[in-house]
Parts: C-alpha cells; sequence; structure tokens
C-alpha cells in the first residue's frame, strides 16, 4: 500500500518542487519586467487549473469558466476599495464564486442537464454576466466607494498585501512569490482531492454517471460539490488577476477568456493538472513572443498551430511527453507506474 | 412478505410505452429468473427496478417500503444492485480502482476487496490492468465483483453471460451458487441462456411485449415448444 502511495506522489512531489524552485529562485534570477511577465503566467495557471479539475477530474465541460473568474475579480475589487486591505476580500471572493457555482449548479445538475446542454448555459450566464455589468456605467450604479464604471471599469485595484502585514502592498517579486505558494497550494490540495475517496468517486462519475448512481453515489451532489470548488478557484485567479492589473473591466467576462482556458486545457492535457498549465506557460509565451514580430497576423499563426496540435497531440502536449517518456523507460527496461495527474 | 414486490408496473421511454404490465414478487434469498426474446423489455425491467427508466404506474415495494419514486442512488443504498447488460465497467480506471469505487464510504472495504479477489482468484493478476483492456469475460467477472463489494442483499443481473466464453459462465455459474448459499443474497437473473438459467434459478418468470405475470414451470424450460408459448410465439 506505502509503494502506492508513493506511486500516487511521485510526480505530483516533482511538480511541488519544481514549483518551489522557481518561486525562489525567478525573482534572483530574472529582471523586473520578466517578474511581471511571470505572474501573469501564475495567475492564468491558476484560472486553469479550475477547468482541468472539474473537466478532467469531473467530467463537466464548462464553457463559461471566464465567469467565476471575472465575477472572483468584480467581487475582490469591490470589496477591497471598501474595506482598504485585500485579505478578507481575497476570502470574500473565493466564497462568492463556490456560491455562485453551487447556485448555478443546483440548478443544472439537479435539472439533469448534461453535456452540451451544461455548456450552453454556462457560456450564456457568463455572457450574461459581461452585458451586465457593460450597462453599469451609470453612477447610480455604485457599491459603498466602489464604482462599478461599465464598459470602462473599476481602476485603482489596490495591490494585494501579505496577511500578516496589511498596511503594506507587495513588491512585484513578493507578489510573484504570494502568488506562486497559492498556485502550489491549489496544486497540492487539488492532486489529494483528486486521491482521495471523494476523487475517486469524481472520476467514476466521469466516466460513467449512470454506473456510478448504481453503486449508491448521489451523482448530482457530487457534481455540485466538484463545479462549486471549480467556482472557487476560478474566484481566487479572478481576484488575484484584478490586483495584478489594478484594473478590471467587464471584457474579463468575455468569451475571449473561456474559449482561451478551454484551449490551453486541451493543448496541455485533459485528465491531467499539470498539463493545462504547460498549456498556458507554451501557449501564452508563444503568443507573446509572436506579437512582438510585425510580419505576419500573430493570431494567424497560434491558430494553424492549435489547429496542428489538436490534430497531431490529441492527448494533449504533457500527456504525450509523459508517455514517451514511459515509452522509452521501459525499452531501457525500466518499469514505471502511473505518473502525476 | 417478500422483499420485492411488483405490481402492474409500467414504464416508458418518453412517450414511448415499454413495460405495460409488471407482477412479480421475490422472498428473500430466492434465486428468481426472467426469459424473453430480445425487445421484449428485460433490460428496461431491470432499469426501472432501479429507478433510471421513467416508470408511469403501479408500485415496488423493497422491504416493505415503496420505491418507486427513490432516486437510483437511494435504491442502491438500500442494498439493491444491479449488474447492467454490456458491463459497462469503468474502462479507464484500473481493476482495483473499480474495485475500489464499489466500496467507497463502507468500513472495512479493503477486507471486502480481498474476499472478492477470493471469489474471483482471476482477477488477481489483473489489479493494475485498465478495465477496458479486459477481456469480455472479465470484465463480466469484474462487473459482478465490483457490484458484490457494495454489500448488496438484492442483486439484478442482465444477460451476464451474454458474449463470455463457456469456461466463464462456469466459473460466473459457481461463484454466485457460493454466494448466494453462504450470504443468503436474493438475485433476480435475466437471460436468453437457458441451461444458465435452469442452473441458477428456483423459479422463472416469462416476459412477453413489456407484459410480466407467468411464471413457468421449471420442467417446461427444457421443452422449446412449451417455451415459445409462454413467451407468445406459441402456434
Amino acid at each position: 500500500m506505502l509503494s502506492k502511495v508513493s506511486k500516487d506522489w511521485l510526480g505530483a512531489g516533482f511538480v511541488t518542487v519544481l514549483g518551489l524552485a522557481i518561486l525562489i529562485f525567478v525573482p534572483i534570477l530574472f529582471d523586473l519586467f520578466e517578474v511581471l511577465q511571470m505572474t501573469k503566467y501564475v495567475v492564468l495557471s491558476l484560472f486553469v487549473l479550475s477547468l482541468a479539475y472539474i473537466w478532467g477530474f469531473g467530467g463537466i465541460l464548462s464553457f463559461g469558466q471566464a465567469g467565476f473568474f471575472g465575477l472572483g475579480g468584480y467581487v475582490f475589487a469591490v470589496a477591497a476599495i471598501n474595506m482598504g486591505q485585500t485579505t478578507v476580500p481575497f476570502l470574500i471572493a473565493i466564497g462568492a464564486c463556490a456560491l455562485f457555482a453551487a447556485a448555478l449548479g443546483y440548478f443544472m445538475f439537479y435539472g439533469r442537464l448534461n453535456d452540451v446542454y451544461l455548456g450552453v448555459v454556462t457560456l450564456v450566464v457568463t455572457l450574461i454576466l459581461w452585458k451586465l455589468i457593460n450597462h453599469t456605467a451609470g453612477p447610480e450604479y455604485i457599491i459603498g466607494k466602489a464604482r462599478l464604471g461599465g464598459f470602462n471599469g473599476i481602476p485603482s485595484i489596490p495591490i494585494m498585501t501579505l496577511p500578516w502585514r496589511p498596511g503594506q502592498e507587495m513588491e512585484p517579486a513578493q507578489m510573484f512569490q504570494y502568488f506562486m505558494a497559492i498556485l502550489i497550494a491549489v496544486y497540492v490540495l487539488l492532486h489529494a482531492l483528486i486521491k482521495s475517496k471523494f476523487g475517486r468517486v469524481a472520476i467514476s462519475i466521469r466516466e460513467n454517471e449512470v454506473r456510478t448512481g448504481l453503486l449508491g453515489y448521489d451523482v448530482r451532489f457530487y457534481k455540485l460539490c466538484i463545479f462549486s470548488i471549480g467556482g472557487a478557484i476560478g474566484g481566487a485567479a479572478g481576484a488575484m488577476w484584478a490586483s495584478y492589473q489594478t484594473f478590471v473591466d467587464p471584457n474579463i467576462f468575455s468569451l475571449e477568456w473561456s474559449a482561451k482556458c478551454l484551449i490551453w486545457v486541451m493543448a496541455g492535457g485533459v485528465g491531467t493538472l499539470f498539463g493545462p498549465i504547460v498549456g498556458v506557460l507554451a501557449l501564452e509565451y508563444l503568443s507573446f513572443q509572436l506579437g512582438q514580430t510585425e510580419l505576419i497576423n500573430n493570431l494567424i499563426v497560434l491558430g494553424t498551430i492549435l489547429i496542428f496540435l489538436v490534430l497531431l497531440l490529441p492527448k494533449g502536449l504533457f500527456p504525450t511527453a509523459r508517455d514517451l517518456v514511459v515509452k522509452v523507460w521501459r525499452r531501457r527496461g525500466g518499469s514505471t507506474g502511473k505518473g502525476s495527474p | 412478505m417478500a422483499l420485492l414486490e411488483i405490481q402492474d408496473l409500467k414504464a416508458a421511454y418518453g412517450h414511448v410505452p415499454i413495460l405495460h404490465k409488471i407482477d412479480m414478487h421475490v422472498e428473500q434469498g430466492e434465486f428468481v429468473g426472467v426469459l424473453g426474446h430480445n425487445g421484449m423489455g428485460k433490460t428496461t425491467l431491470m432499469r426501472a427496478i432501479m429507478g433510471f427508466v421513467t416508470t408511469t404506474g403501479g408500485n415496488i415495494k423493497f422491504q416493505d417500503k415503496e420505491i418507486r419514486r427513490l432516486p437510483t442512488y437511494r435504491r442502491a443504498r438500500m442494498g439493491m444492485s444491479l449488474v447492467p447488460q454490456g458491463r459497462e465497467i469503468f474502462p479507464n480506471l484500473t481493476v482495483l480502482e473499480n474495485l475500489t469505487v464499489g466500496v467507497l464510504g463502507k468500513k472495512g472495504s479493503l477486507d471486502r476487496i480481498d474476499e472478492m479477489l477470493e471469489f474471483f482468484p482471476r482477477l488477481s493478476p489483473l489489479l493494475d490492468r485498465r478495465g477496458g483492456a479486459l477481456s469480455g469475460g472479465e470484465q463480466q467477472i469484474l462487473a459482478i465483483a465490483r457490484c458484490l463489494c457494495n454489500h448488496p442483499s438484492f442483486i439484478l443481473l442482465d444477460e451476464p453471460t451474454e458474449g463470455v466464453q463457456p469456461s466463464i459462465i462456469h466459473e460466473i455459474s459457481d461463484v454466485l451458487k457460493e454466494l448466494q448459499a453462504k450470504q443468503n443474497l436474493t438475485i433476480v437473473l435475466v437471460e436468453q441462456n437457458l441451461d444458465f438459467i435452469l442452473g441458477l434459478a428456483s423459479r422463472v418468470y416469462t416476459i412477453s411485449r413489456g407484459v410480466l405475470d407467468t411464471e413457468i414451470p421449471l420442467e417446461n424450460i427444457k421443452d422449446s415448444a412449451m417455451v415459445a408459448e409462454y413467451l407468445g410465439f406459441g402456434t
């Protein structure tokens, strides 16, 4: 049994150590601009984990993950401006998104919506939020000291502070380390959840809902929990994004963000946690580099790469690379267990 | 008092009625067979008893409680279990993970898996193999073992011999006999394989065009003309 536990945590342990090394060495080895750029990747990695978990380990394909991302950003912005601190608003944003996901999930799962219908509902709800926030430009749309600002967005959102130093805004390097620590913690917690009894039932639901119900599990309740966890993580990422940008506008709810999240998961590998993070890093870095060239429209190049990626590597980047390593290892006479999710 | 009592049960897929009149009872510890041709409603009956086909009338009583409106998972928690046609194991989970899901939330889960592996030693060397990589017979054994992991008191078996090699059919038959004898399990078996039913069941119902209300005496099952008559195909 111990060896099984060790196998389960081998890959996750490696990812955690890698994450800790990045947390320590990036601020030392890279300049300010690069640290800021990497902070953005960290936030987006947390965002992608929200979909990677509910889709890859619960079988819930949400086309509207940007809804939680945006809601987290707005709730954090309003709460932080009113409260003059960031720790409690961060927790409020996470809680609000979890509750919103639970309410939405209740109607979807207890209303027996599945597959494409569930995707359509999540997408439509996100677009409603986008439309709604866009129409809050008037002076009457004010919550305490925070004006929602409609299409102009909310400026001057407070930069995050450390919980034990509420009056002192974080430096960029500190912010990178703080966000990276959150990303590592969420990754480890999700990994533990996947390996727990709850996680195994969730995977069974992904595999076959009816069969799981026949074994005595309340499938709708499990799906509600999975979806709420995804909502909470998406909300946390949104709050971090708002604080990182010190600005949030309705485009955070846009279809572009939901689509990007799906693409990152698909490119990195559905059914893994580390793969979608690789997807974020690879595609965002590529997009950034292409954006610096003026030879050709970078969206055309990126789109072409994505088509080839889906056609040639349908499992995604990380699972393909992992399978390749396992194959080479076996050819050399080694034996291996299953890798990390 | 019967463990399962069904009266005038009706079920439909949308607006299409499939089961018109089901009347049957099963006593504690009995092994009851249900015989019927393809398309007569056998699988729908199993699904209706477990609660994932819409029933439109009648009663289903289990342990003297009306369960027709209970969701599937509540019925499963009362001790009912179904091994569906086509196995429906989790193909991307390993054999061990398939069994583990079967006992989650139960005390002594690992002991129960060991117990199942003693009953089905064929599964022991396959624990790390994905369910989808097993043969049809091995998948059937896994489906039965996983169902038993949940400590059910009442099992519905939907055509367990379909597409399974004879040696494994014998193995399944022997284990079911042993389990029923040792654990006083109540089993309802839907089959087209007459020999399999004859070897196990103490009573056999026939179902024809969504109607089940007739028992066929065991001695008449080997007489194909009699069976055809019971199934509504007699001349």
